[in-house]
């Protein structure tokens, strides 16, 4: 009798019922487009905040004092400790590989040119770096798998300092006889591209074209920079670097499990400690670098990492607030247009208790075509609200959102909630008066 | 005219109920609207101003910078006359408009434990204030001669080769030229930065001890960038202090415009969308309202009311709807920034002043469009249908 009932009205009142669908429609697909936004909305400011450069510094353990002024290297100490260049492939190899943006290593020498003393740093432009197949690749707490296929990538200045201005030409990273210089020092020296300079170190010397000025504002305007190996040649090395910065995606702590926020990870049982092992957070990347790369100092750069999380939290609450008040307006607009497609049927509520209906079946009658309604609207509103996410993400971050799968039952459930809400009301206001006035359309 | 209005008041007051939740949506929808032109007008300057957490965004160098270089082995050749910036001078730059702070440094190269080693003086206050990521453990230094070491360097500085690392409470030999001085750690300073590997002393301590008073060799600056363009600061900068070069930290520049058009955008775009399902709401319940009153409408034209008259009547109801609702929500929003501010922002939030008819006008636009089909859909009405009761 009611799936009669139901299969009627979805038959006879097509159009109108298409209209109110329609209405739950928009209002849940702004839900599930904001709640999908919002739940993301670190992830993806995260991403953003990556223009500021990196947030990880390893450095070799041990070793001399760096003596540095405003970022340049004055003297070079005693005794060099390096890392091994080749050992950073292996970074990603760790859990949190994807989140690893990139990293560059840096060597710097202090090299005598026309009679001065100018540091000339050798690093990686874009580099490509191959993970072989079979690598050794952590995939969980005390778990690794072997890579099965061989993955390139690429990684170096041009991705993790992106406000890097650069006029003329990148040094190429297998270019040993170019170089860039910073536009401070070219300035200061009168050098301009295409010349030609000598930067000697102790009784090693080598000639170097100028490709590229690179101007930034900060230190790097007063370094020449080379590719790697062509410092490692200036300071008589086959191999290492004194420095990498390191770019990973990290989240606040608070989004860490609540019973593991500001627990120090030493004091943690074996499955809290494995839990926060596989948390994105700034502690458990730091602790997967330094078992990769043994023997190094490994710390977040505070300026940057400090202020990102500061900020992702700040930007997260502000989505809650924002979207909290949005769903708010989407739950009216269903609301009332559940209101207005029971109201323009209360002729045949009065008709149904003409004949003898008792008003538990007609409330039952509507509620459940309300249901109906809500589930369809909302999944409609899933749907296109995934389409809405999108659409925003483009605009607003350039990549495409992925919205969490827990948004589709919060937004059925929603859509559901208010469809039933706003037909109760109407409905046992009608059932509540006599039918010769509902029919009279009073 | 007298008529219309009574109509008008009669009707809102029997569809009070009704109205509200339109009004309510509205009022939800402008509270938004209002919420972000009260954050001091535009998000975009709280937002840069969280931004400035990241630090400076401008240096200040002298022309031709130099090193002093206490032991003397590194040459940099002829080391010109503005070598260092007068501290006095940078009395003006607080003045200069979007400028939230500075910090001056000046740095020496000294034998620390007979080991040479960089001691940055610092403007402790100012650092304090600014650089937010400077991790101290211990205290900041108060009298002269203490010092904050660089995690780094108190484990390079350790008493033996392998003993423990430098602790706050040790002193630390500092030689600078003849001189030589003996400094207590009283804090280690963490900051992932250059300054893991410095000795860091009250500014004062570093100008008497380098017999440079007065003097500092970099000053950071860090500007808002949300109601001037960096550059313009840049600018006036320059103009204020000749012998210096005044340089935009890129790092620091581009990131935030980038982060902070994203966030205006992002922020702007969900308004838009709040302000749709208000939209939405107002005309679903005009609807209702049209639906309802078929018959009363259908008299109303049987009497010879013209379509125009009924016309005026609803979107008078959509009006009152829209400023009910705008002004509300231009209440709730003043709220909701303030909660923000303090929430988010730790600020406080004065209202804008045209928070309040940005908000109605908005509010009023909105109810206009939304009233538009169903005022369509009750001018439609056939006078002689609808009294049958069809």
């Amino acid at each position: 009798m009611l799936l009669r009932l139901l299969k009627d009205t979805l038959r006879q009142r097509t159009r109108r019922l298409l209209v109110t669908v329609l209405a739950v429609t928009t209002g849940a697909s702004l839900a599930a487009a904001l709640l999908g936004i919002s739940l993301d909305i670190t992830g993806q400011m995260g991403r953003e905040l990556r223009a500021y450069g990196a947030n990880i510094l390893a450095s070799p353990a041990g070793g001399d004092l760096r003596l540095e002024i405003g970022g340049v290297p004055v003297r070079v100490s005693g005794e060099r400790v390096l890392l091994d260049e080749n050992e950073l492939v292996k970074l990603k190899t760790i859990f949190w590989r994807h989140n690893v943006m990139g990293f560059a290593p840096y060597l710097t020498a202090l090299a005598q040119v026309n009679g001065q003393t100018v540091a000339v740093t050798g690093t990686w432009s874009e580099k490509s770096l191959t993970l072989p197949k079979g690598a050794a690749i952590r995939t969980g707490f005390a778990k690794t798998q072997d890579a099965s296929v061989e993955t390139t990538f690429r990684t170096g200045v041009k991705i993790i300092a992106p406000w890097w201005q650069v006029q003329g030409a990148w040094v190429q990273d297998d270019d040993l006889g170019s170089a860039m210089v910073g536009a401070g020092l070219a300035r200061r020296m009168g050098w301009q591209i295409g010349d030609e300079i000598t930067a000697t170190v102790e009784d090693r010397a080598a000639r170097f074209r100028i490709v590229g000025l690179v101007s930034t504002g900060g230190y790097e305007e007063d370094q020449v920079f080379t590719a790697l190996p062509a410092a490692q040649a200036l300071l008589g090395l086959s191999r290492g670097a004194d420095r990498v910065q390191i770019s990973a995606l990290v989240e606040p702590d608070s989004n860490l499990r609540p019973d593991l926020r500001g627990l120090d990870p030493s004091e943690m049982t074996p499955e809290q400690y494995a839990t926060w092992y596989c948390s994105p957070i700034m502690g458990a990347v730091i602790t997967q670098i330094k078992e990769v790369l043994p023997n190094t100092d490994v710390r977040p750069i505070r300026q940057i990492s400090q202020a990102e999380v500061d900020f992702l939290g700040k930007v997260g609450l502000l989505m809650t607030l924002l979207t909290v008040t949005a769903l708010g307006g989407s739950a009216l607009a269903v609301m009332t247009a559940m209101t207005a497609s029971v109201m323009e049927r209360r002729a045949e509520i009065g008709l149904m208790k003409a004949i003898g209906a008792d008003d538990g079946h007609i409330v039952l009658i509507f509620l459940s075509e309300a249901a109906l309604i809500g589930l369809a609207g909302g999944a409609a509103g899933y749907v296109l609200g995934l389409g809405l996410a999108q659409g925003l993400a483009r605009t607003v971050f350039s990549v495409s959102g992925d919205v969490p799968p827990v948004v589709l039952p919060i937004t059925l459930l929603l859509a559901l909630a208010v469809a039933l809400l706003g037909s109760a009301v109407p409905v046992r206001q009608a059932v509540r008066f006599e039918p010769v006035l509902l029919l009279r359309g009073k | 005219m007298r008529f219309a209005w009574r109509i008008l008041s009669g009707s809102l007051r029997h569809q009070r109920a009704r109205l509200s939740i339109a009004a309510l949506a509205m009022a939800l929808g402008s509270a938004l609207v209002s919420g972000l032109l009260n954050l001091s007008g535009d998000i975009g300057g709280q937002v840069g101003r969280e931004l400035r957490a990241y630090g400076a965004n401008l240096a200040i160098r002298p022309r031709e910078p130099s090193l002093r270089v206490g032991s003397g082995e590194l040459d940099f050749g002829a080391v010109s006359a503005a070598a260092t910036i007068r501290e006095s001078d940078l009395e003006s730059v607080k003045r200069v408009d979007g400028v939230v702070g500075f910090v001056p440094y000046l740095y020496a190269v000294v034998e620390a434990e007979g080991r040479p080693a960089v001691l940055a003086g610092v403007d402790l206050m100012a650092a304090r204030a600014l650089n937010a990521w400077w991790q101290v453990e211990g205290r900041w230094p108060e009298a002269e001669d203490e010092i904050l070491i660089g995690v780094r360097a108190a484990a390079a500085l350790r008493s033996g080769p392998n003993g423990p690392s430098l602790e706050p409470g040790e002193a630390v030999a500092v030689g600078y030229g003849n001189e030589a001085r003996r400094m207590r750690v009283v804090g280690l300073l963490e900051t992932g930065g250059a300054e893991d590997d410095q000795l860091v002393a009250d500014l004062p301590t570093v100008q008497s001890f380098t017999h440079q008073p007065g003097q500092v060799g970099l000053v950071m600056v860090s500007a808002l960038t949300s109601d001037r363009p960096l550059e313009a600061v840049a600018r006036e900068l320059q103009t204020l202090l000749p012998d210096t070069e005044v340089r935009t930290l890129a790092q620091f520049a581009q990131a935030e415009a980038t982060v902070l058009n994203k966030v205006r955008l992002l922020i702007g775009l969900v308004a838009a969308l709040v302000l749709m399902a208000g939209a939405l709401t107002v005309a679903g319940t005009l609807n209702t309202i049209v639906i309802e009153r078929r018959a009363e409408i259908g008299l109303m034209k049987a009497l010879g009311a013209a379509d125009r008259r009924v016309a005026g009547l609803f979107l008078a109801e959509a009006l009152s709807v829209g400023a009910v609702g705008g002004m509300v929500g231009y209440l709730a929003g003043l709220a909701l920034a303030v909660a923000i501010g303090q929430k988010v922002f730790e600020a406080t939030i004065t209202p804008a002043v045209w928070g309040l008819p940005g908000t109605l006008l908005v509010g009023l636009a909105v109810t206009l469009v939304a009233g538009l089909f169903p005022v369509r859909r009750a001018m439609s009405i056939d006078p002689a249908r609808t009294l049958r009761g069809e």
